[in-house]
């Protein structure tokens, strides 16, 4: 079947049965499946232990053969190389060599998409950097923890700058940074126009980023669709205000009351954060007060060659526009009232640059000891050295704008 | 030490590299004897395509296997070539996954620790010429069965610890075919084999030439000298040297075996009215024929003819033998050069006779007389050796006994036809080869098996393999049922002969190729050894292996559950 619909996988009526030496029949892992991942969406393969969906990644991946039925990608076998050369795939658990350390491992696994010296090691360096793993670049992977594991993992996955992503739990054994970095990652690569293909058990972490979600139970299809389409409550309506007083909150039961009758059920309570949220509060409070780790840092974004120009402009001016927002709301956090965010200007971005700046610690280093390169300025995760381009490339705009004048 | 681990950082990571370099070079002698052969065979058509074609038919083995080895030489660059990047990708973390598990260094310590103290461990009561033989063969013996060892555990371990570790589960993800993968591994460990290979032979080499070294006379009692001058001849043109070995030709079957077999035939089946397999009786009649042929009655003599001699050769020859008998009692004899001459009108009709003439110096045997069992050699200074490369030996037995050469290893002469340094390349080559074949069969069963099954079958198949002479000649050649049962004999025998003929084609038979004796006692290793070594071993056998492993590999679930 040629590449010639906007499908990039299909699954046909997948049947897969696990028999013993004997040839008997043991397990029906998967029955009558039928799936399809167009191009540009992430797709989330949901289900509890058991419910075969690494079965289907297997399959998916040419690992597994499957019992009945077809699978296409790309509109070819998975087994196909050409087939093989446009995917990534970072399985659930770090299957890597112990004995390589991260720069050997991307190494060989780049030598096998046949890419030169150059662009081997241009995209190592860009990959561990983008995974937080440059001090341990050297270090064996089998002495890494399992989080780092995952990371390079992930970074090996997508050497080939991959147009099809397949991501077995990814966030499992990351903490919830390396998690949130991971779906920003998708996210990334999603704007980029790649597919992603994940299988999870952790919902929110699918309602996060996927587009259309397939639930399996029993190695059958349970329910497909979009996420949006299958989580909305139909029979009912949320209202989200600023904080109320208790009598206005009275009037608009009232009004509810009133408007559906007697007896029906009204509940206004204070929302609730989510723990992801509070927790990577408290992770950002410790980063402020410079508490050391040994494990994997902070990610350093996406890595370059997974990022177009036009993306990366716009993720620089979202990181400034968010600086901004933060900085502002912090100088008038007296204000009860908030006032709406200016449009973002050249001088107002170097503004809140110097801002920023001054917000770090008063003290850093009493001994004398120079800052880390890759220092992570307090509230904003933004990089200092991103930072310090940004006001070198504001300052060369505003010269060249005073001598346009 | 930071400038240190540096160093050692940048040193491994170009290991790999300098390795695949380094297995190149130790080729390039091998391109420079294939050339010289196809130039002196160009010279050898050329100047007459007749005699040319007929050597070819003559030695059709050598002829089909240098035929077999180009055409498997010729696919296997281009199937390198065609697949370079991935195949070399995982050669390379072959090669660097042997190093980081440390089993390298492991045996080139045991090596380098060992080899040394083998001319302290071997002490002869004999010559130099003995006490280098010794080493030589010790320590190639035990860089063989090293490297064999690392070979079969590399290959083995590696495919089971992938699929084990589930590594294949990432590395068949990405555009590599399952094929490849096992080209890979065989050629990284081929690569590693060879450069730990020539370390150890290097060294090896460095030890006998210092164990051979000259000997300053001036420092000796005049008996001294004389003992250190025959061992440096005995070194020079027994050992340090290529010598082609031309045995002589034992007597087969011939129709008086076959009127005396159908004699025994009818006689036994007459008297016992049942049939029986009549194989080993004919060897028997074969063998009493052939050791007839070989002895010499009291003061009777046994004549030999070697033919393929080189008349150009200038120098001395040796003759090897070897004698029935007990290891304490001698044989004297004499050895008698000798050639044809026509006696003109002997003969009614006035036609020639051809008459056996003694020719050059007689040996005659030492004090005590020559041991049996033992192998002896003496060399003949001016040996007469005719336009058409023939040379003629008498033995007289001056012995009241009868004197019986053996016909298991039959009397035979060696003519010097090169260097030893050259031999001892074509050795490494053979060597080699062994192992290469050890990674296609580890390889395979790392296919079909789990880690420690998988390396004691191929373990198993490399014991077979050395055994594989004796189990021929004990097992195949002999009727086993034949005394035991005559009536069910003839389809036991047919079966079993079968059975055993297809076993032993299928082992490695490493003992039928080994080049260790010929090497250590100054014998000529050819390259149409080395090519027959190649085609049966590499190609035919290495080949089947690795085929038998691509398939199964190929159409396994690599991520398959067990339940």
């Amino acid at each position: 079947m040629a590449e010639t619909n906007n499908n990039v996988l299909e699954i046909i009526e997948l049947g897969k049965v696990f028999r013993d030496f004997w040839g008997r029949e043991r397990v029906q892992a998967l029955s009558r499946l039928n799936l399809d991942v167009k191009r540009g969406e992430v797709f989330g393969l949901l289900g509890p232990n058991g419910s075969g969906k690494t079965t289907t990644v297997r399959i998916v991946l040419g690992l597994l053969f499957p019992t009945s039925g077809a699978v296409r990608l790309f509109g070819k076998s998975p087994r196909n190389v050409d087939v093989k050369s446009r995917i990534g795939y970072m399985p659930e658990e770090s299957h890597l060599y112990g004995y390589l350390n991260a720069e050997e491992t991307l190494d060989f696994f780049g030598r096998l998409f046949g890419l030169s010296r150059e662009e081997r090691r241009r995209r190592a360096d860009a990959l561990i950097e983008m995974v937080g793993l440059k001090r341990a670049r050297r270090r064996p992977l089998g002495e890494y923890s399992k989080g780092m594991a995952r990371r390079i993992g992930l970074a090996q996955s997508l050497i080939n700058d991959p147009d099809f992503l397949i991501l077995d739990e990814p966030t499992t054994g990351l903490d919830p940074i390396g998690a949130r970095e991971m779906k920003d990652l998708i996210l990334t690569l999603k704007e980029r126009g790649k597919t992603i293909f994940l299988c999870s058990h952790l919902l929110a972490d699918v309602e996060d980023v996927c587009d259309r979600v397939c639930i399996l139970y029993g190695g059958k299809q349970r329910a497909e669709g979009k996420v949006e389409d299958l989580l909305k409550a139909k029979d009912s309506t949320q209202i989200r205000a600023p904080r109320l007083q208790e009598e206005t909150v009275e009037q608009i039961k009232a009004v509810i009351g009133r408007a559906l009758g007697a007896g029906v059920e009204v509940e206004v309570s204070s929302p609730t954060r989510r723990l992801e949220d509070f927790f990577l509060e408290v992770v950002a409070e410790a980063r402020r007060e410079r508490l050391a780790t040994s494990g994997a840092e902070m990610g350093a974004g996406t890595a370059q060659f997974l990022e177009d120009e036009g993306a990366k402009a716009e993720k620089l001016v979202e990181e400034l526009v968010g600086a901004a927002r933060q900085a502002e709301l912090s100088a008038e956090a007296g204000q009860s009232e908030a006032e709406s965010v200016p449009a973002m200007t050249p001088a107002a971005g170097r503004g809140v640059i110097d801002n920023l700046v001054k917000q770090t610690p008063e003290e850093p280093d009493r001994q004398g000891r120079s800052e880390p390169e890759d220092a992570v300025l307090p509230e904003t995760g933004l990089r200092r050295d991103l930072l310090d381009k940004l006001m070198a490339d504001s300052q060369q705009q505003e010269d060249t704008d005073e001598d346009d004048q | 030490m930071k400038t240190i681990s540096r160093a050692f950082s940048w040193f491994m990571e170009r290991l790999p590299e300098a390795l695949l370099g380094f297995f190149v070079l130790s080729l390039l002698p091998l391109a420079y004897l294939v050339l010289q052969g196809g130039w002196r065979a160009l010279q050898t058509l050329a100047q007459s395509p007749s005699e040319y074609v007929h050597s070819l038919l003559n030695e059709w083995p050598v002829t089909v296997a240098t035929g077999a080895c180009l055409v498997g030489v010729v696919i296997v660059m281009y199937v390198l070539a065609r697949s370079w990047t991935p195949v070399w990708a995982v050669a390379r973390k072959m090669i660097i996954e042997a190093i980081h598990r440390k089993v390298v260094i492991v045996l080139l310590l045991f090596f380098v620790v060992l080899m040394p103290s083998l001319p302290f461990l071997l002490q002869t009561q004999g010559s130099v010429k003995s006490q280098v033989q010794l080493v030589l063969l010790y320590s190639l013996c035990l860089a063989l069965v090293l490297l064999s060892l690392l070979g079969i555990f590399l290959t083995t371990s590696s495919i089971c610890v992938e699929v084990e570790r589930k590594h294949v589960q990432i590395t068949d993800t990405k555009p590599l075919r399952r094929w490849q993968f096992l080209l890979g591994k065989w050629f990284g460990t081929v690569v590693l084999v060879t450069a730990v290979m020539c370390l150890m032979t290097a060294a090896t080499y460095g030890l006998v030439r210092y164990l051979g070294r000259p000997v300053d006379y001036s420092k000796l009692t005049p008996l001294e000298v004389r003992q250190a001058r025959k061992d440096e001849e005995g070194l020079a043109q027994e050992v340090f040297v290529a010598r082609k070995a031309i045995p002589t030709m034992l007597p087969g079957d011939s129709p008086e075996i076959e009127k005396k077999l159908k004699e025994w035939h009818e006689a036994f089946t007459e008297k016992f009215d049942m049939p029986i397999a009549v194989y080993s009786k004919r060897q028997d009649l074969i063998r009493q024929n052939q050791r007839r042929s070989q002895t010499a009655l009291p003061g009777g003599e046994v004549r030999w003819r070697f033919s393929g001699l080189s008349p150009a050769r200038k120098g001395p020859i040796q003759v090897r033998f070897k004698l029935y008998g007990h290891r304490f009692s001698g044989a004297a004899g004499l050895f008698v050069p000798a050639r044809i001459k026509v006696v003109e009108g002997a003969r009614e009709g006035g036609k020639g006779e051809e008459r056996l003439v003694p020719a050059g110096t007689a040996v005659l045997s030492p004090p005590g007389g020559w041991l049996g069992g033992a192998f002896h050699e003496f060399t003949v200074k001016d040996a007469p050796i005719g336009e058409d490369g023939t040379f003629y030996l008498v033995f007289r037995n001056l012995e009241r006994n009868a004197v019986t050469f053996d016909i298991k290893s039959p009397i035979e002469v060696l003519q010097k036809e090169g260097g030893f340094l050259a031999n001892y390349y074509r050795a490494l080559l053979v060597l080699v080869i062994h192992v290469a074949l050890l990674a296609a069969l580890g390889l395979m069963a790392g296919s079909l098996f789990s880690f420690p099954v998988a390396s004691l079958v191929v373990f198993c198949l490399f014991v077979g393999g050395l055994l594989g002479p004796w189990f021929e000649e004990n097992f195949v050649k002999i009727n086993v049922y034949a005394e035991l049962t005559p009536g069910l004999s003839v389809y036991l025998d047919k079966a079993w002969r079968l059975f055993a003929s297809i076993l032993v084609s299928l082992m490695p038979n490493f003992g039928h190729y080994s080049p260790l004796g010929d090497v250590v006692n100054g014998r000529m290793v050819s390259m149409g050894d080395v090519s027959l070594a190649s085609a049966v071993l590499l190609f035919l056998k290495g080949g089947v292996a690795l085929l038998i492993g691509i398939y199964f590999y190929t159409r396994r679930e690599l991520a398959r559950i067990i339940v």
